[in-house]
C-alpha cells in the first residue's frame, strides 16, 4: 500500500528534541546518497581531542532544516507586509517558498566529501590555468541534487502544488540567478545569521561537550525579520532591536568555538595529515570532479572508505601518523589578530625552525573562520533606523577576524625546534 | 613586512589597498564586493573568489574577511556613517604602503589598466547601482554559459525576478548602459 503522501513523521534530535518530517522529505533523506552523510563526520578528526564530536552531517542537515524552517516562518510573521510590498509575495508564494527553503537546508551539505571540510582542499581546480580556485562542495551539493535526486524531487505527489525541480534546489544552493526571488532566502542558508551556522555551533558544542556554542536561539529565531529598504539598497534579514543581545551571543558563541575547538590547534593538525594521506589515496591527488561522468566515483568516497584504507596501511606517513594519533606538535603561534611585528617575528620562527618545519597552518584556511560580523539591527523607530550590529555591542565591535597562524614540527624534534625558537628570545 | 599566508591573498590585500586608494571618496563596502567582482568576472583577473549571487547582488564572505585583514594590516581603515534610515561604511587608505607584499607587486602592476577601468567605471557609483549592474552582470554571463541569448528586455525582466523591489525602468536603464559600454555577453 502507497504512504499517505501529507503524513508526517518525527526523529529525534539532541539539539532539538524531535524533527518534523514530511513524506516527501523522508522519501529525499533514504535515496543512498542522503544516507552517505551518516557516514561522513561533522567535525572530521574533532574526537582526537573531543570524544564526544562522532556526529554527522547527516544529523546536521535534518538540523538546518529545521532551525531554517523556524527562522522563516518567524520572518514571515514579523515582515509580511514588507514581503509582500518589496519582494511581491502572497500567501501562496510564502508556503511555496517555505518548502523550497526547507529542501535547501536539507540539502546544503548533500556534497561534502569525507571528513567533510577537511577534504575540501583536495577538491579539483575548476580551471586548470588558476589552480588555486578549487571548486567548493555546494557545486557538488548543486550537481548531486540535479544528478541523483530528480526524480524524488519533481515526482512525489507531495510536489503537485509546488512543482519544484531539482535545478529549483540546485540554483537556490549554488546562488544562481535561475533561483530569482526564491534568493532572498539564501541568507537563512548561506549569510550572516544562517540556519546552518546556527545549528551547527549548538550540535557541534553539545557533541563535543563545551559550552562555547550555545548562545539564545529562541531569541534570534524570535527576532529575526527583513529591513525596509535603505539607501537604495534592497530589503534584507536583520533582527529588531529587541534581539540584539542575542545576535551578539551567536557572534561570541562563533568566537568561541573557533578559537576553542574549530581552530584547535591538535585538532586543525589532523586536518593536515588527512590531506597528505587522501592525496596518496586518490587518484592524481585529488577527488573526482563534480561533473555527470565523475560525480559516481565522487559519492563513492566517505569516512568509511578511507578508514577502511588507512586501516589496510594506505595513506602513507600522514595515514600512519593518524592511525597512531602522533601527530605533529605545535611549537610556535602568532596572537590571533597579528600585528605587523609579529609576522615579521613569525618569519624569523621560519627561518630558525628550517627543515624541522612541517606544517604552517592558517586561521585564514579555515572553513570556519571568523568574518567581518554585520547583521543589521531594526529599530523600534517609526520610520525605524537600520544600523549595524556593532553599533550596539561593544563586544561585537571589538571582535576581529581571527587570522593566527600556526608552525609545527614532528614530535622527536619538538626539543630541538624549542631550543631554536628560544635562542630568538622567544 | 612579510606575507602572512599565501600568495593569493597577498595579492588580494594589495589589490583591496590599491582600489580603495584610487576610489572616490564614499567608496564603500558594497562597492568593493562589487569592484571585485567586475575585476574577476568581466576582466578576468584572477583572485580566487566563489561569488554566489543574493538579492542584492553577488557577494562572497572572503571579501570581508580580506578588508578585516587588510584593516588589521594598516592598509586600510573604515568609517561607520550613518544616514537617515540606514548606515554605510566609508573605506580610506592606511597609512601602509600598499605595495608592502613583493610578491604581490608584480601584480598589481599586470592588472594595473584593469583596475583603473573598475575604477573609471564603477567606482563612484552608487550602491544600488552597483548591486543592480552586478546582478545584471551575474544573470547575463548565467546565461550565456549556456550558449543562450536574451533580448535587452528580457535580460531586464529576469534582474526584476532576482531583485523585485527594483522598479523596471531603473533596470532597463541598467541594461541599456553595460550594452553600450559592451559588457553584457548574452544579448542579441
Amino acid at each position: 500500500m502507497p504512504s499517505d503522501p501529507h503524513r508526517t513523521y518525527e526523529i529525534r534530535c539532541p539539539v532539538y528534541g524531535f524533527i518534523t518530517l514530511s513524506d516527501w522529505e523522508r522519501e529525499i533523506i533514504s535515496q543512498p546518497a542522503f544516507q552517505r552523510l551518516r557516514r561522513i563526520r561533522q567535525l572530521a578528526w574533532s574526537d582526537y581531542v573531543y570524544p564526544g564530536a562522532m556526529h554527522t552531517r547527516f544529523e546536521h542537515s535534518l538540523g538546518v532544516m529545521h532551525m531554517a524552517t523556524q527562522l522563516y516562518r518567524s520572518v514571515q510573521e514579523r515582515s509580511k507586509e514588507i514581503l509582500r510590498s518589496e519582494l511581491g509575495y502572497n500567501n501562496d508564494g510564502l508556503r511555496r517558498h517555505e518548502v523550497l527553503v526547507r529542501l535547501a537546508a536539507l540539502f546544503h551539505d548533500i556534497g561534502h566529501g569525507p571528513f567533510s571540510h577537511a577534504a575540501e582542499e583536495l577538491f579539483p581546480a575548476i580551471d586548470d590555468a588558476d589552480p588555486a580556485a578549487r571548486f567548493k562542495h555546494e557545486t557538488y551539493s548543486a550537481e548531486i541534487v540535479r544528478q541523483y535526486f530528480a526524480d524524488v524531487i519533481a515526482n512525489h505527489p507531495a510536489n503537485t502544488n509546488c512543482e519544484f525541480k531539482a535545478d529549483d534546489i540546485a540554483n537556490m544552493l549554488e546562488g544562481k540567478p535561475e533561483a530569482g526571488k526564491a534568493l532572498f532566502w539564501r541568507d537563512l542558508i548561506d549569510g550572516q545569521m544562517d540556519a546552518d551556522r546556527m545549528d551547527y555551533l549548538l550540535r557541534d558544542s553539545l557533541h563535543a561537550g563545551v559550552d562555547y556554542g550555545r548562545y539564545d536561539w529562541r531569541r534570534v529565531a524570535q527576532t529575526i525579520a527583513v529591513t525596509p529598504p535603505t539607501g537604495g539598497s534592497g530589503p534584507r534579514l536583520g533582527v529588531s532591536a529587541g534581539g540584539w543581545h542575542s545576535a551578539e551571543g551567536l557572534i561570541l558563541a562563533r568566537y568561541f568555538m573557533f578559537t576553542q575547538v574549530y581552530f584547535h590547534k591538535t585538532r586543525v593538525v589532523f586536518d593536515h595529515h588527512l590531506q597528505h594521506a587522501l592525496a596518496e589515496m586518490l587518484p592524481d591527488g585529488h577527488f573526482p570532479k563534480p561533473t555527470p561522468g565523475e560525480l559516481n566515483e565522487y559519492l563513492r568516497w566517505d569516512d568509511w572508505r578511507v578508514l577502511g584504507e588507512l586501516s589496510a596501511g594506505a595513506g602513507g606517513e600522514h595515514g600512519q601518523r593518524l592511525a597512531t594519533r602522533n601527530h605533529y606538535r605545535e611549537v610556535a603561534e602568532t596572537p590571533d589578530v597579528p600585528t605587523a611585528d609579529d609576522l615579521e617575528k613569525l618569519a624569523s620562527w621560519r627561518t630558525a625552525l628550517g627543515d624541522l618545519l612541517m606544517a604552517e597552518i592558517p586561521a585564514e584556511k579555515s572553513w570556519y573562520k571568523i568574518g567581518s560580523a554585520d547583521i543589521p539591527v531594526i529599530s523600534e523607530d517609526d520610520p525605524p533606523q537600520i544600523s549595524p550590529l556593532s553599533k550596539y555591542s561593544s563586544v561585537v565591535r571589538g571582535i576581529e577576524a581571527v587570522h593566527q597562524i600556526r608552525l609545527y614540527v614532528r614530535e622527536e624534534d619538538r626539543t630541538e625546534a624549542r631550543r631554536r625558537l628560544y635562542a630568538l628570545g622567544e | 613586512m612579510i606575507m602572512p599566508a599565501s600568495d593569493k591573498l597577498l595579492q588580494r590585500l594589495s589589490l583591496i589597498a590599491n582600489l580603495v586608494g584610487k576610489a572616490p571618496t564614499g567608496f564603500g563596502r558594497t562597492a568593493l564586493m562589487k569592484c571585485l567582482y567586475f575585476l574577476q568576472i568581466v576582466r578576468g583577473v584572477p583572485l580566487g573568489y566563489h561569488f554566489g549571487l543574493y538579492t542584492y547582488g553577488p557577494f562572497d564572505s572572503d571579501v570581508l574577511s580580506d578588508l578585516s585583514l587588510a584593516e588589521r594590516l594598516g592598509l586600510v581603515e573604515s568609517k561607520l556613517s550613518q544616514f537617515t534610515g540606514g548606515y554605510r561604511y566609508e573605506l580610506h587608505r592606511g597609512k601602509v604602503p600598499d605595495h608592502m607584499f613583493a610578491g604581490a607587486h608584480s601584480f598589481i602592476d599586470c592588472y594595473e589598466a584593469d583596475i583603473n577601468w573598475v575604477i573609471h567605471a564603477f567606482a563612484g557609483r552608487s550602491a544600488r547601482d552597483l548591486e543592480t549592474a552586478s546582478t545584471l552582470i551575474s544573470i547575463d554571463r548565467s546565461v550565456a554559459e549556456r550558449g543562450n541569448r536574451l533580448t535587452l528586455g528580457e535580460l531586464a525582466k529576469k534582474v526584476h525576478e532576482v531583485k523585485p523591489h527594483l522598479a523596471t525602468p531603473l533596470i532597463e536603464q541598467e541594461v541599456r548602459s553595460l550594452s553600450e559600454q559592451d559588457l553584457l555577453k548574452a544579448i542579441n
